[in-house]
């Protein structure tokens, strides 16, 4: 089944209707290939997936000591592959859209939030690899803009194309751009090389600025996000990374009730984006149609409220999302908890639950088991834009995709 | 010049400098660029607010890895050298500068060397030069006034040619003759050719390294 | 392929060229590396005069000392430190209004430790012994906070305060600064190091054993960069890792472990610091972090004593030592110290790509020592050397590619000069072009550095590096090597190594 037989659902009231026909769209004529684009979407500070993707569903509830738990059970969403916590309500209307990975082991113990976010945002935990997005442009794409970024790009000091979304979205160019007079012929810098660079595109620059001025006129908040899609639509760029940082989620103390509340707000944002996207035409499909978009966070919070009310950093399970035109909806993998008298770590946590080499089902064994990592989402969702996981280096190559998260 | 090395994030290499990736001849850094303009457009003349678009006065996340900032997590500049990002943000710049030049009151513009404008002054009141600027052609000026306009900011911008010829990319004649082509060709203002000049000036290698 | 796309650089050539800049492009060079901005019109035209006057020395001689004296040498002078110990706060240089910080943050001791360095050209030793701080607070009636309470819980201040002087007045939300000084015999004061801004930026963690200060320490003042991460994947890791999600079920007995015991039962499960590969770096930093376990909310009144340990060519260096002051101060008398210090200063001011022979690096560390160690002097005598005052000219394309090659084969020295074992790896500066002095020579180093690495088959049969090592040699990483192999592996000068 593909991803537009499927939309939902059960929650937001709207059933059957592809993306595409669920907003009017803006047309433009696209310079781009009929290609994939790729956006990362950073959830920073570490998600509680149990107000999320993998909720407490069960009958039975743990020990609050163990496990705090702040919804109902008729709080949860109810999808075609089960149920999910209240924070993702925003994304009703994409539920039956999206691949939910759940159980990504990032490290066995607490290592704070740089590490297991450059590995969440990369695949590689030893900082081998510069964010996903500007990786990719930097290796495969290689457009013009390269990468269009919302964050702070990590960079393990490759020259990489990045562009601010801000910045992009108050381009003034104008009519300097016929002015730029490139003049060596034979020596020349890294300066001249750029300049002619942007010479040479600048029949896409002007048409994304055409669609910036008409996003601006329809709507004169347009901004990053539009950015993004003028960059994509007028063949500037193919990959972008979404960083929600005005969202706090670190909620060491106090985190029931505020965690829920911000985090359902980064959902919302997620939606949003989700939203322009479909209403964006291209080439007769939408722009979303066209995206596969991968959503991560450093890691998950810890089962148990501390003595301040609060959810430390849990990285010894975490989830991802994906979405795309290859991947497959629904949900794999699982997080299981190891109470507090079982665990070595003097506290309880969510632990990754290892899947199945074969089957990628949820299993409590080792023997032909498999621990799903970063490494594993970021291969799939190469895997899902058509690309093997060596592009991202010798080191990378062969690293185990996800299939059943691939149509 | 591309650096291929690849550290890892938590220790990193030590190789960054406060500019872009550093070798004997090193771009000025991401708050040098900025200070740098400011001084030269405006000088000791304070700063007029709400006028010069922000990006053009402080670092801040929208430019920083345009200009390149050197992150602190890795010591290493996020772009090792001025890419098309950074011409762009230049040209929001100088043309924000420029856009306040003409609205200000500075008759005496610094742009305008004392012999062009002795030369102006002969036919036009000097309260009027800004709006002269604003309406007169280009290609109405006299050669020599033309030649001035090039000149002037050339040496303002880069001091003397061999200051320029120094660094090996271009002879300086060759470089204000390919400008002088390129304004005659056109049907600008005064004021737009000035804003092409310094657009080109201040994107060369010449006035961004040392 | 994009990375190999290099356009030519402006670059120093060879010392034996011996133009000298003009004037006006030599005062030029001074004001945006002093000063961070292009030289007025006013000062070309002074300049311009002077040489008519024949006083062209003495004005550059006056312009070199006004720049230094000025706000913005000690802007970029500060930002440049501040990115050296990688601790450049998030704010501007510049304000719109008044050209300086945007939003005001209070200054901590580590920023007025290095405005006292660079502001009234005190030792740069003083980054490491400085035993006086002054900070910035703003008066909390709930008890003492920031610096005040780090420093504050060494001198006992609850009650009284025990201080030099108060230097301004609060009052109306405006901060106070005041100034603490130490005993210059306290060993428990040291510089930067015993600053909240130095502990907070390197924290301390159960399982990180202060390493991430001792590699910080080592990497600034020692110039000696190591690297940490998440360990590769092993399958002993891996055992770990599942023992970590599917615990012997259920284990009675850890609920009822001490904090003690369970955070030893964690140490032990830190690969990190049992690799093999790891140790080369922790027999290092292992003893250094043991001095260094400190809070960045309040300093301790316990020496805790450790030892600076290393390697270096041609002997080892280990050096008990009772508490952190101690190990900053031998860290100051130690060669490496002061090579480091001086190329950190020859990056800055003249080009870490210019090359120097070892007499022309004695020399610099000569002036560096003769100065004081002080900055103005030493960055004054940069800046009139023959090196500076060379006009930029174009590398070749071989020059670019043999630089950028030994920039990836540097990884490679990184980590074997530490190492024990493989004597000849040791030794072997893969840096240090051309590979012997003989075609024969260079072509057997060639051949084992290609077949090593792979450098053919992209590494699919490599044996270097190690498959679980934390580096591995990107795509772009392998293309420039066989392209600069399939150059003829050109040393600096561009000259081929092997025909």
């Amino acid at each position: 089944m593909n991803r537009r037989d499927f939309l939902t659902g059960m929650s937001a009231g709207v059933s059957f209707l592809t993306l595409s026909s669920l907003f009017p769209r803006l047309a433009f004529a696209a310079n781009g290939m009929d290609e994939n684009f790729f956006v990362l979407i950073y959830i920073p500070a570490g998600w509680d997936t149990s107000l999320s993707m993998s909720p407490w569903v069960s009958e039975t509830r743990p020990q609050e000591s163990d496990y705090f738990i702040e919804y109902r059970k008729d709080e949860l969403i109810k999808t075609s592959y089960g149920l999910v916590g209240p924070a993702l309500a925003p994304l009703a209307r994409y539920l039956e859209n999206i691949r939910i990975i759940n159980g990504v082991f990032m490290n066995a113990t607490e290592v704070g939030h740089t590490s297991p976010s450059v590995y969440a945002m990369t695949g590689s935990g030893q900082g081998g690899l510069s964010t996903l997005s500007a990786e990719l442009d930097y290796n495969v794409m290689k457009m013009p803009f390269g990468t269009i970024t919302s964050g702070q790009i990590i960079n393990n000091g490759k020259a990489l194309n990045v562009m601010s979304a801000d910045s992009l979205a108050r381009l003034e160019i104008g009519s300097l751009m016929d002015d730029l007079i490139v003049s060596e012929s034979q020596k020349s810098t890294e300066l001249t090389r750029s300049k002619v660079n942007l010479l040479r595109y600048q029949d896409r620059i002007r048409n994304f600025k055409k669609m910036m001025d008409a996003f601006k006129g329809k709507n004169p908040q347009a901004g990053s996000d539009e950015a993004i899609m003028g960059a994509f639509v007028s063949g500037l760029s193919k990959t972008a990374f979404v960083n929600m940082f005005s969202y706090e989620l670190d909620t060491h103390s106090s985190h029931p009730g505020t965690h829920l509340k911000t985090l359902s707000e980064a959902f919302q944002k997620v939606a949003n984006l989700f939203d322009k996207f479909a209403s964006m035409d291209y080439k007769g499909t939408s722009l979303l149609d066209k995206t596969t978009f991968m959503i991560v966070s450093e890691f998950t919070r810890t089962p148990a409220l501390n003595t301040s009310r609060g959810k430390d950093h849990n990285p010894q399970g975490n989830s991802a999302i994906l979405m795309g035109p290859k991947i497959k909806p629904g949900m794999m993998g699982d997080l299981h908890l190891v109470d507090r008298a079982t665990s070595l770590l003097g506290a309880p946590y969510l632990a990754a639950t290892p899947i199945d080499k074969i089957t990628e089902q949820p299993v409590m064994r080792r023997q032909d088991a498999l621990i799903i990592r970063p490494e594993n989402v970021v291969a799939t969702a190469l895997a899902a834009i058509d690309l093997n996981a060596d592009v991202l280096g010798a080191s990378f190559a062969g690293t185990r995709v996800l299939k059943t998260a691939l149509k | 010049m591309r650096t291929l090395i690849v550290f890892l994030i938590l220790f990193q290499g030590s190789l960054g400098l406060a500019s872009f990736d550093s070798n004997a001849r090193r771009y000025m850094s991401y708050y040098e660029v900025i200070a740098s303009l400011r001084e030269f457009f405006l000088g000791s003349t304070s700063l007029p607010t709400g006028v010069i678009s922000s990006t053009c006065l402080v670092v801040d996340a929208d430019n920083k890895a345009d200009l390149g900032y050197n992150s602190p997590a890795t010591g290493e500049p996020i772009t090792a050298a001025p890419n098309s990002n950074y011409i762009r943000w230049m040209s929001t710049c100088v043309g924000s500068y420029m856009s306040y030049l003409k609205m200000s009151s500075i008759k005496d513009s610094r742009l305008l060397s004392e012999t062009t404008k002795k030369e102006l002054f002969k036919t036009i009141d000097p309260n009027a030069l800004l709006v002269w600027l604003d309406i007169t052609e280009y290609n109405s000026l006299p050669e020599s006034v033309k030649n001035d306009l090039v000149e002037f900011t050339f040496n303002l911008v880069f001091g003397p040619d061999d200051v320029f010829n120094q660094f090996g990319l271009m002879d300086a004649k060759l470089y204000r003759a390919k400008i002088r082509n390129h304004l005659d060709a056109q049907k600008y203002t005064v004021f737009k050719a000035l804003s092409v000049i310094m657009l080109n000036y201040l994107n060369r290698d010449e006035f961004l390294s040392y | 392929m994009r990375a190999l796309l290099i356009f030519s650089i402006f670059i120093f050539a060879q010392l034996s060229y011996a133009q000298t800049i003009s004037n006006q492009a030599y005062l030029g060079k001074l004001s945006k590396s002093l000063r961070g901005i292009p030289i007025s019109f006013q000062e070309r035209q002074e300049l311009a005069q002077a040489e008519i006057t024949n006083s062209v020395d003495i004005y550059i001689d006056q312009k070199i000392h006004e720049y230094m004296k000025g706000g913005l040498f000690q802007i970029k002078m500060k930002t440049l430190v501040d990115e050296h110990f990688r601790l450049r706060a998030n704010q501007n240089p510049f304000n719109v209004s008044q050209g300086y910080d945007n939003s005001y943050t209070l200054k901590t001791a580590y920023d007025f430790l290095v405005e006292n360095i660079i502001g009234e050209n005190k030792s740069w030793d003083n980054f490491l012994v400085a035993k006086k701080y002054t900070y910035e607070f703003f008066k909390n009636p709930n008890g003492l906070d920031g610096d005040q309470a780090f420093y504050g819980t060494l001198l006992n201040w609850q009650a009284s305060y025990d201080l030099v002087s108060e230097l301004n007045g609060g009052g109306s939300g405006r901060p106070i600064s005041e100034t603490v000084e130490f005993d210059p015999q306290d060993m428990r004061i040291a510089g930067v190091i015993t600053t909240s801004r130095f502990l907070d930026r390197y924290q301390n963690t159960a399982l990180n054993k202060n390493r991430r200060r001792a590699a910080a320490i080592f990497r600034s003042f020692l110039c000696d960069d190591m690297v940490a991460a998440i360990p590769a994947k092993t399958n002993d890791s891996e055992n770990k890792d599942f023992d970590t999600l599917l615990p012997a079920a259920p284990n009675a007995q850890a609920g009822g472990k001490s904090e003690d015991q369970l955070r030893r039962e964690l140490r032990k499960s830190d690969p990190h610091g049992t690799l093999p590969g790891c140790m080369a770096c922790h027999s290092k930093l292992d003893p250094m972090g043991r001095t260094l376990g400190l809070s960045p909310f309040g300093l301790s009144d316990q020496l805790s004593a450790g030892a600076l340990v290393y390697k270096t060519s041609g002997h080892s260096v280990n050096i008990p030592v009772r508490g952190v002051g101690e190990l900053a101060e031998k860290i100051t008398q130690q060669k490496e110290y002061l090579d480091c210090q001086v190329n950190l200063f020859w990056k800055w001011y003249v080009g870490q790509d210019v090359p120097k022979t070892e007499v022309r690096h004695n020399e610099l560390v000569a002036a560096f020592e003769k100065g004081g160690r002080r900055p103005w002097d030493f960055v004054a005598y940069l800046v009139q050397t023959s090196e500076f005052k060379k006009p930029p000219v174009l590398l070749t394309e071989s020059q670019i590619l043999a630089r950028n090659a030994a920039k990836i084969l540097k990884r490679c020295y990184d980590c074997h000069k530490d190492q024990y074992e493989n004597l000849e790896m040791q030794e072997w500066d893969l840096t240090d072009l051309p590979y012997g002095t003989t075609p024969q020579a260079r072509a057997y180093a060639i051949n084992q550095l290609s077949s090593a690495l792979d450098i053919k088959g992209n590494g699919a049969k490599k044996y270097m590096p190690p498959k679980d090592s934390l580096w591995q040699l990107s795509t772009d990483q392998y293309d420039t090597l066989k392209k600069w192999i399939q150059e003829g592996a050109p040393d600096y000068s561009g000259q081929r190594q092997i025909p």
